[in-house]
């Protein structure tokens, strides 16, 4: 049958070469799994701070206490100057730096308002918002702790003093990824990104390297001159070898890391067979641009490449501008990441998601439709040895 | 001397008949540079869309509202009678999140009960959990003590008095190096160091790449390798300075990128990061004996070199193993080094280590792809 003597030829050309599985089954794995020791920890705790401590009261010290306490950061150094502090921050050996009046417990109780100093590194945005919210809301239940106790003994029952001390609280129903964890949801999205670019740049190189050296008639004849099977063919080899690589992704990331899965299994999972059938689709409509490998590979690449940015996850596409949503929606893992976020975390009803598998499709589709060209350049024998 | 200009001059040849990496080294940086930065054009997440289930329709709870809506966090898009419909509009993906108001809001704060403001937000998008919580946070904390200090003074309690039993001591905060929070000037710098690494890392690797593939030796004998190397090398750290003085000295300028003028250091840093790079891609092109292999393999390793230096995922949840072998890749002490004194203010005593790990790993890698080369001359021959 030609379809099976097209695998069979892709099987011994990824065996003879080792190119073809290091860049579809090493390199994507190895760099996911990176990302999953990177990122292990999930929430980054006791994050270096420095505290000046002019004042030396009671009120300061339990004030220290209370820091070492919050998960968040940790007081690594007791400064002795606000100059020591400063550097601190400057040569990055600290996020934070909190500076303590002198007579910061007399001027509170002589109702002074003193003013409590708080530095701290915000161009780490994500380290610099961490330890911010932490030591906000301890200070806010410190005051609201402080007025209660006041209250409380000028002879208010204890509940009536916490409310009054705080009449609004905000009960929180987080919606999706409780645990705040950056793991979670930045593995998923690097999954994507890495996966992307493999799937799509394989794609370009099993045929590229087909144009490359010459060997389209062959490949082509093989297939009894059906585009069809000799790309199926091709294809047939990768595809089990990238469905490897999800089960083991999958092991790692809900098995190993431990990652809550709230939606619909069997969504999740045809989302990623049609993303891996999209950026196959993808891979063929750069190499059908003129069938030169490099060319092709390098504007395949350069595609891809910023894949991570604009699938609009580490930044929300809605404050995007209109450019790169439109780039978003033109990359298949944009759509893929929505879906697997919202079966994940959020089980979100499937209707929702349909949108996103008829983006996927439209790839796919438009990809297969490229056939005709891609046989037309196949056939050309002037398309060979292009440099 | 006149060899080593002889070697230059050559190299520029090589670069300028090269189409490909033209494309990689000049084009590439050049586009990527420009918009790697389009989707943090808008910067914060400002005004995420909310909607709110108001249940006690008072004057108080539509204030509140009012309130709400006019924090830069969020805008309140909608107000829906029902929690299932702001589900729905939820699913939809209008909006991020929605508050509901319980029914006796004002009654209840009137008379000291507490009362709880549910609240349901997306936080799947971790940016957007933060500015939705902030935006009400800080509305009902303002309301609240609002409330609390019109009570007080009620009780003849003078203003001023009032005003420090419920916020006993400011507390000031400031944001340094960022004030604005900024997400461009978060990832930027270390976007634009990683572009020039990686784009010096693929080309070199793709000259290479095709060397092995057509079997040209890189020099005609042996003894030639260190200072073929040492002078092609210079010539695209070269190329490379041109681009590192736009980025250091007139961009600042033009965009919001942070900068602090520190011209020396930072140009060292720079100009070891490139040398430890290109002898570093000498020494892992042996593995590439295609041209287009360089392109395949080093492309995808950008995400995970990004999160390395410690800029945007802190070292300090990265196992120490992980850093240790990180501080092999060139542009992780680079990063670091670069980002202290351009955007902290940091003087070159202060990233001496980062200086001295560069310059180790330009020497060991420079001995280790003269070892590689004479290899790969080795396996020509056969």
């Amino acid at each position: 049958m030609a379809y099976l003597d097209v695998v069979k030829r892709e099987i011994d050309r990824i065996l003879s070469r080792p190119l073809g599985w290091v860049v579809s089954f090493v390199i994507p794995l190895s760099m996911c799994l990176m990302m999953c020791i990177v990122f292990g920890k999930g929430t980054p705790t006791d994050l270096p701070i420095a505290v000046y401590n002019a004042d030396h009261s009671e009120l300061s010290r339990v004030f220290i206490r209370n820091l070492n306490t919050l998960q968040s950061c940790k007081v690594k150094y007791q400064v002795t100057s606000f100059k020591e502090g400063r550097d601190l921050l400057t040569e990055g050996k600290v996020y934070g730096f909190i500076a303590i009046p002198k007579n910061f417990q007399r001027d509170i109780y002589r109702l002074q308002q003193p003013e409590l100093m708080y530095y701290y590194n915000n161009q780490r945005i994500l380290i610099g918002g961490i330890i911010t919210k932490d030591i906000t809301a301890m200070l806010q239940s410190m005051v609201v702790g402080l007025d209660a106790k006041i209250r409380n003994k000028k002879g208010m029952p204890m509940e009536a003093a916490i409310a009054q001390a705080n009449p609004i609280a905000i009960v929180d129903h987080v919606n999706s990824n409780p645990y705040f964890n950056y793991l979670y949801f930045l593995a998923l999205i690097a999954f994507g990104h890495i996966l992307q670019i493999n799937m799509v740049m394989i794609s370009v190189y099993i045929i590229g390297t087909e144009f490359k050296y010459g060997t389209t008639k062959e490949w082509l004849g093989l297939a009894n001159n059906s585009i069809l099977t000799a790309v199926l063919g091709k294809w047939t080899p990768y595809f089990a070898i990238f469905l490897l690589v999800y089960a083991i992704l999958a092991l790692v990331y809900f098995g190993l890391c431990g990652v809550p899965f709230v939606g619909n299994a069997m969504v999740a999972v045809l989302a990623s067979l049609v993303f891996l059938v999209s950026c196959f689709a993808v891979g063929i409509i750069f190499i059908s641009l003129n069938g030169n490998f490099r060319y092709c590979l390098s504007n395949s690449a350069f595609y891809v490449a910023m894949g991570f940015a604009f699938a609009g996850i580490t930044f929300p596409t809605m404050s995007m501008p209109l450019f790169a949503k439109i780039y978003g929606a033109l990359l298949p893992l944009s759509h893929w990441i929505q879906i697997m976020l919202d079966q994940t975390f959020r089980n979100f009803p499937f209707v929702y998601d349909l949108k996103h598998f008829v983006a996927m499709i439209l790839f796919v589709a438009f990809g297969f439709a490229t056939l005709i060209r891609l046989k037309k350049l196949a056939l050309d024998e002037k398309r060979w040895y292009q440099e | 001397m006149k060899k080593f200009f002889d070697i230059l001059k050559n190299e520029f040849k090589t670069f300028i008949n090269d189409h490909g990496v033209i494309l990689i080294m000049v084009v590439g940086v050049v586009v990527y540079s420009l918009f790697y930065a389009v989707p943090y054009a808008n910067e914060v997440v400002k005004e995420a869309p909310i909607a709110v289930v108001d249940l006690d329709q008072t004057s108080f709870s539509r204030e509140f509202v009012r309130n709400l809506d006019a924090t830069d966090y969020v805008k309140v898009v909608e107000k829906l009678p029902s929690l299932k419909e702001a589900q729905k509009k939820y699913y939809e993906g209008e909006i991020s999140g929605f508050a509901i108001i319980p029914k006796d809001f004002q009654k209840d704060i009137y008379r000291g009960k507490q009362v709880d403001l549910s609240l349901y937000v997306d936080s799947a998008y971790l940016i957007i959990y933060k500015a939705i919580y902030t935006g009400v946070m800080q509305t009902t904390l303002e309301t609240g003590a609002r409330v609390e200090i019109g009570r007080l003074v009620k009780m003849g309690v003078p203003k001023k008095t009032a005003l420090a039993l419920k916020q006993p001591f400011q507390f000031v905060q400031i944001p340094l190096y960022n004030p604005a929070g900024g997400y461009e000037t978060y990832v930027y710098p270390v976007i634009l160091m990683m572009i020039l690494h990686q784009t010096l890392i693929v080309a070199l690797g793709m000259l290479q790449g095709t060397r092995n593939e057509k079997k040209i030796r890189y020099c005609k004998n042996d003894k030639e390798i260190p200072i073929t190397l040492f002078a092609r090398t210079t010539f695209y750290v070269l190329l490379y300075f041109l681009y590192g003085a736009f980025i250091f000295l007139i961009c600042p300028a033009l965009c919001r990128y942070p900068m602090c003028y520190n011209v020396l250091p930072l140009f060292v840093l720079y100009g070891l990061m490139l040398y430890a790079a290109a002898f570093f891609v000498q020494v892992i092109s042996y593995g590439f004996r295609i041209r287009e292999a360089s392109l395949m393999v080093m492309v995808v390793t950008s995400l995970v070199f990004i999160f390395l230096p410690g800029i945007i995922w802190p070292k300090e949840a990265i196992p120490q193993i992980v850093n240790v072998i990180s501080m092999f890749i060139p542009v992780t002490p680079a990063i670091d080094g670069i980002t202290k004194v351009n955007v902290q203010g940091a003087t070159f005593y202060q990233v001496l280590p980062d200086f001295l790990c560069l310059l180790f790993l330009c020497v060991l890698y420079f001995v280790l792809a003269i070892f590689v080369t004479k290899k790969l001359h080795k396996e020509y021959e056969k």
